[in-house]
């Protein structure tokens, strides 16, 4: 046997994604989130299987039912199951939620990466227009988007998403700065790597813990965007039993039936919080200096 | 001196442009490198040597002079042209701690230059690990840190993987910007012998820069010594050291500690601070610090002249201090 096959056996590579998956399932937390959106992605895929009319089904006889057997989350000021409608509205919610973070996020780590590592006036041009978009209030900015595109799930996507893309500007750019100086940034220079190339493999990997954080923080900053613009009418339209929409419908009862905003809110609330332990997760596992 | 030569520099000029004025980071500097040998670079901190080895690199872009490698004008070479040359130009770097990608194991950050020139075309991934191995060998990493990230190996080990790194690409050249000054003592001899080593078996040529003179005058053939960005005195070695002609290379040569009794009692201490590099007069700039100021230093940036073969001071009162 050659030494070539003996050493590739004895030296077996650690492979990056295992080390990863072990690193990430050894933090309780984030196991915590996964379950938690694992069993949300169960919830997505079982309302798939409710008949939408059962859903928007009015049933004037039994308006604000205590929650029962019968209805788990009571029903609301027309009758209809809440329960459904809550877990109907999962898609919304996490569509809305996860499409608005990840458009900012591939536009804001690009952009930033770029003013970040160029500086000068390429930094300033950016900079100055990420200033002007920040200066805007994000309700004011999506509530013009939308009323510009109209109203739907995709075009609410786009607004809430171009709504906090400054975040992801402003934080690549800041940890971009902080490593490009670094001297394997040099290093990788001399062998010949191309800029762009550089960003992308020398750079963003490490610049990646606080744009993870981020990623898990906005997803909640989007569920809310989107659920205020559904409730001054210009987010998904007014039947579509969207998460945030619920909890406004049952703002105006709040004293009579607190249920009605409480569920709702509570499956937000809990949506958050997973996102934001796996995040916290995620940053830990992809550090390798984590102690294993 | 004209046979062989790798590396001549002229007028090498590198000024940064900042809000209190502009920074004469390498002023003026001119030297030549022959092919196997090492050339010292000896000055303080903020002194331009690090700034000359990157402008050498292109890493840093010089504002003005000429560098020519191999007979070939570097300077004004395209992004192209430059990938060519810089395989056979590397550079080692100060600081271990930084100069690895912590995200990448010792197997990556070797591999790196290989992969990304295609150095081994139509390779297996066994020879190219077989590749990788031999320069850890060459380096002396033992085999068993193949797949250890940077922040499980002590300093020494990491500045082996960044000499190996540096080997990758077969480089007949190499700027060695204080590649033991991070280090501790015991494990600087290592890697200097190391580098030592290396140097007689791929008659490597470096260009050595350091703070530090027992390294330089261990380790160098020619020095090259540099105040505020312009070098002050340019000899041979041993020349330098048995007689130093510029006050400041003598001060220097008096700091560094004898291992001998009472050697080290008559110092020649500088006075005052290193004066500002932002927008230098037309004068001596180290007059300000010396013993043996006079008011013809004030007069005129005093140029490099040969006062005996291969030994260049560059001091208004040579012909007082020879």
């Amino acid at each position: 046997m050659s030494r070539n096959t003996l050493t590739s056996r004895r030296y077996k590579r650690r492979s990056p994604v295992r080390d990863f998956f072990h690193r990430l399932t050894r933090n309780k937390g984030a196991c915590v989130g996964l379950v938690i959106i694992g069993i949300l992605i169960v919830i997505l895929i079982f309302s798939f299987f409710i008949d939408y009319k059962d859903v928007t089904k009015q049933d004037l006889s039994n308006r604000f039912l205590k929650p029962s057997w019968e209805h788990p989350f009571g029903t609301d000021d027309t009758g209809r199951d809440l329960f459904l409608r809550t877990l109907y509205g999962t898609r919304y919610s996490l569509s809305i939620g996860f499409g608005a973070t990840f458009l900012a996020a591939l536009l804001g780590v690009i952009i930033g990466s770029f003013a970040g590592y160029y500086g000068g006036w390429v930094d300033d041009v950016i900079m100055r227009l990420t200033d002007i978009l920040a200066s805007i209030p994000a309700m004011l900015l999506g509530m013009v988007i939308v009323s510009i595109l109209g109203g739907s799930v995709r075009n609410l996507i786009i607004a809430v998403g171009i709504c906090s893309v400054q975040y992801y500007i402003r934080i690549t750019r800041a940890s971009i700065m902080a490593i490009r100086g670094q001297e394997y940034v040099e290093a990788a220079k001399v062998i010949g790597m191309s800029d762009t190339k550089i960003i992308f493999t020398q750079i963003l990997p490490n610049a990646f813990s606080p744009i993870i954080v981020t990623f898990s923080a906005t997803i909640g900053i989007a569920i809310l965007v989107s659920a205020s613009l559904s409730f001054i009418g210009l987010g998904v339209s007014v039947p579509m039993p969207e998460w945030g929409a619920l909890v406004s419908s049952g703002r105006n009862v709040l004293r009579t039936a607190p249920y009605l905003s409480a569920f709702p809110g509570l499956f937000i609330m809990i949506t958050v919080l997973a996102f934001n332990i796996i995040g916290d997760g995620l940053r830990d596992a992809l550090d390798p200096k984590m102690k294993r | 001196m004209q046979d062989d030569v790798i590396l001549e520099v002229r007028n090498l000029k590198k000024y940064f442009k900042t809000n209190s004025g502009i920074v004469h980071a390498v002023d003026d500097c001119s030297f030549t490198i022959n092919k196997g040998r090492t050339l010292g670079v000896v000055g303080e901190s903020g002194c331009g040597k690090s700034t000359t080895g990157r402008c050498i690199l292109r890493l840093i872009e010089p504002t003005s002079g000429s560098i020519r490698f191999k007979g070939q004008e570097i300077t004004t070479m395209n992004r192209r042209q430059m990938l060519k040359v810089r395989k056979n130009m590397q550079i080692i770097f100060q600081d271990p701690y930084y100069s690895l990608n912590p995200r990448n194991t010792v197997y990556q950050s070797i591999v790196a230059p290989i992969k990304q020139n295609n150095l081994m075309p139509g390779a297996s991934r066994a020879q190219i690990e077989e590749r990788v191995l031999e320069l850890m060998s060459t380096v002396g990493l033992a085999e068993r840190m193949i797949n250890s990230y940077p922040h499980e190996l002590d300093g020494g080990r990491r500045q082996r993987i960044g000499i190996a790194r540096a080997l990758a690409m077969e480089p007949e050249f190499i700027v060695c910007d204080e590649p033991v000054s991070a280090l501790d003592v015991s494990i600087q001899a290592q890697i200097l012998n190391l580098l030592q080593e290396l140097q007689e078996k791929r008659n490597l040529t470096y260009m050595f820069i350091t703070h530090d003179l027992s390294v330089v005058n261990y380790f160098s053939d020619d020095i090259v010594v540099m105040y505020l960005g312009q070098i002050v005195e340019k000899a041979p070695a041993r020349e330098l050291f048995d007689n130093p002609l510029h006050p400041y290379t003598r001060a220097l040569l008096s700091a560094a500690l004898e291992p001998v009794a009472g050697a080290n009692k008559k110092r020649i201490q500088l006075k005052g601070e290193l004066s500002s590099p932002l927008d230098p007069g037309d004068e001596c700039r180290f007059a300000k610090r010396c013993t043996h100021h006079c008011p013809e230093c004030n007069c005129g940036t005093p140029k490099l002249v040969e006062v005996s073969p291969d030994h260049f001071v560059a001091c208004h009162l040579v012909k007082q201090l020879t």
